[in-house]
């Protein structure tokens, strides 16, 4: 499947969330982990939703997730898009956290099912940017 | 000395709809969305018997793609409007719309107000996305753009995904839905699509974004609908019978991935209805007809469950049931809906449940109905919600 890396829309990462855009770009999965109550938060943002604390530290996440849910889109309105339908979208539960849902696109010789043991794979698309892609942990390990 | 005008206990009745107004309904209007909204605006204050200077009060929503309140007054000869609100949002705040203005005729803030919708949501800003880049300015989205994964077919679907897992929903179950509705909608002279289908048809349609098809998806539309609330005591001296506003609730919905990862085959009706149904005194049993916002079947499907119409994730088997039709123990969409008489964004809902009460369903109309829920995007995704009950008032 070719993609046109330029075509690709662009994250408005915003100041909360430009650590975890670079994070991707060296091929790390960046999380929050709350100083106070130790609670990872997601998405990126200044306080904890559960202690309302300001401080807290980057972590880096496994990678390993559980697919939540999925869709395989048919249908596409961007022309990055369009050459690849139909593609699969899938959003994964992280391993370090139930609450912390990260979607991504996900390639495997079969579609996703729920409760799948996934793996993030990194993606370059261009100098700027680079993305997940899940692929079942088991094809991996 | 009371703390408050009008507490929230004393809403209950205390204003009512008094007109309603529609536009054609089309692909192609060929007209600006302040053109509809003038439309629109104009055959509402005609059907309530008043005139344009009667207006004091306006409001309306949208996201971005439509002609606001402070503009629109001026090109109906309004110069001196008491109340407006202009609410960022679509499908979700449709029906907050209306509670606001029913809190601003209830507190004596305005008289008259006029709550409208007017949308080119398929010759001009395609609510369905196609054509136009993702709008990205909420916190989450950026999570979710680069992978393809913005569109409303693309949000709901990867929500009732969730729903078909948990519960064991079918696509058969979807499609129950959509052949529903669309067979009201052949009753319905504004609806867009009156051509009956079938589960074969349904099941045959393209995938748009599994696991929805295209008869899951709403007909982006252009057109305007458009209300008159004013008080309930002044309602009793104008033409139409008054449909009085029992109920109106409206706040927090999930978003997509944040603020804990919400379980979506639960949507934000279900904090919502208690609230709801409270401020009406009313349940779900003595609801004679839904206006459920539709923008997918799924919402439909979820919203029964979470309303109270049947229990969680029985969803399925109830719409299988016939119970949603015409004849069933709730109807549903009585005008087709967003699925088959058009896309209105919440509006064309209320003013289906509106001519419900008065008796004006036409064709379609279900015999006796008295009390009606009408409810905007239940908060699957976007992070709000809203819903009304009416009543008829005499």
């Amino acid at each position: 499947m070719a993609i046109d890396e330029q075509l690709i829309p662009r994250p408005s990462a915003d100041r909360d969330s430009a650590p975890y855009w670079a994070g991707l770009q060296e091929h790390v999965l960046l999380l929050q982990r709350c100083s106070d109550c130790g609670r990872f938060r997601w998405p990126f943002r200044g306080c904890c939703n559960r202690c309302q604390s300001w401080d807290f530290e980057f972590v880096q996440a496994s990678g390993y997730g559980t697919v939540r849910s999925w869709i395989v889109v048919y249908e596409a309105h961007l022309p990055a898009f369009r050459d690849r339908t139909p593609y699969v979208v899938a959003l994964v539960e992280l391993a370090e956290q139930e609450d912390i849902l990260i979607p991504g696109n996900f390639e495997g010789d079969k579609l996703p099912q729920f409760g799948d043991r996934v793996i993030a794979n990194y993606l370059d698309v261009g100098s700027d940017l680079s993305l997940i892609c899940w692929a079942l942990a088991s094809d991996v390990e | 000395m009371r703390s408050v005008v009008v507490s929230k206990d004393e809403l209950r009745d205390r204003t009512a709809v008094v007109g309603v107004g529609f536009t054609e309904f089309s692909k192609n209007s060929g007209v600006s969305t302040a053109a509809l909204a003038a439309r629109a605006v104009q055959a509402a204050v005609r059907d309530a018997g008043l005139s344009m200077t009667d207006i004091d009060g306006m409001v309306s929503y949208s996201v971005g793609d439509s002609t606001e309140p402070r503009m629109l007054a001026p090109m109906l000869g309004i110069s001196d409007l008491k109340f407006t609100n202009h609410q960022a949002g679509g499908g979700v705040v449709s029906h907050a719309a209306v509670g606001v203005a029913m809190m601003a005729v209830a507190t004596g803030v305005a008289d008259y107000v006029v709550c409208y919708r007017a949308l080119n949501s398929r010759s001009e800003f395609r609510i369905g996305g196609k054509g136009r880049a993702p709008v990205d300015r909420n916190l989450e989205m950026q999570y979710r753009v680069p992978y393809g994964w913005f569109t409303p077919p693309q949000d709901f679907a990867m929500a009732a995904r969730q729903h078909m897992l948990r519960y064991g929903t079918t696509s058969e179950h979807f499609g129950h839905i959509a052949i529903t509705q669309r067979d009201n909608a052949v009753l319905n002279e504004r609806a867009m699509m009156r051509q009956p289908i079938d589960m074969d048809t349904y099941l045959t349609s393209r995938w748009i974004a599994e696991p929805f098809r295209l008869l899951d998806c709403c007909l982006e539309a252009d057109g305007a609908c458009a209300i008159v609330i004013t008080s309930s005591e002044r309602a009793r001296d104008l033409q139409q019978t008054p449909v009085l506003i029992s109920g109106a609730a409206w706040g927090q919905g999930n978003t997509m991935i944040s603020g804990g990862g919400q379980d979506q085959s639960v949507s934000g009706a279900a904090r919502l209805a208690p609230r709801l149904y409270a401020m009406a005194g009313v349940g779900p049993g003595d609801v004679d007809v839904a206006m459920l916002y539709d923008c997918f079947t799924y919402t439909v499907l979820v919203q029964l469950e979470d309303l109270g119409f049947c229990a969680k994730g029985e969803g399925g088997p109830f719409v299988a049931s016939g119970a949603i039709r015409r004849d069933g123990t709730i109807p549903v969409n009585t005008h087709g809906g967003f699925l088959s008489e058009a896309y209105i964004h919440g509006m064309n809902h209320v003013c289906e449940a509106i001519l419900q009460l008065r008796g004006d369903g036409g064709a379609r109309q279900i015999p006796n109905a008295e009390v009606a829920i009408s409810t905007g995007q239940p908060g699957v995704t976007s992070g709000l919600c809203s819903g009304l009950i009416f009543r008829r008032g005499r």
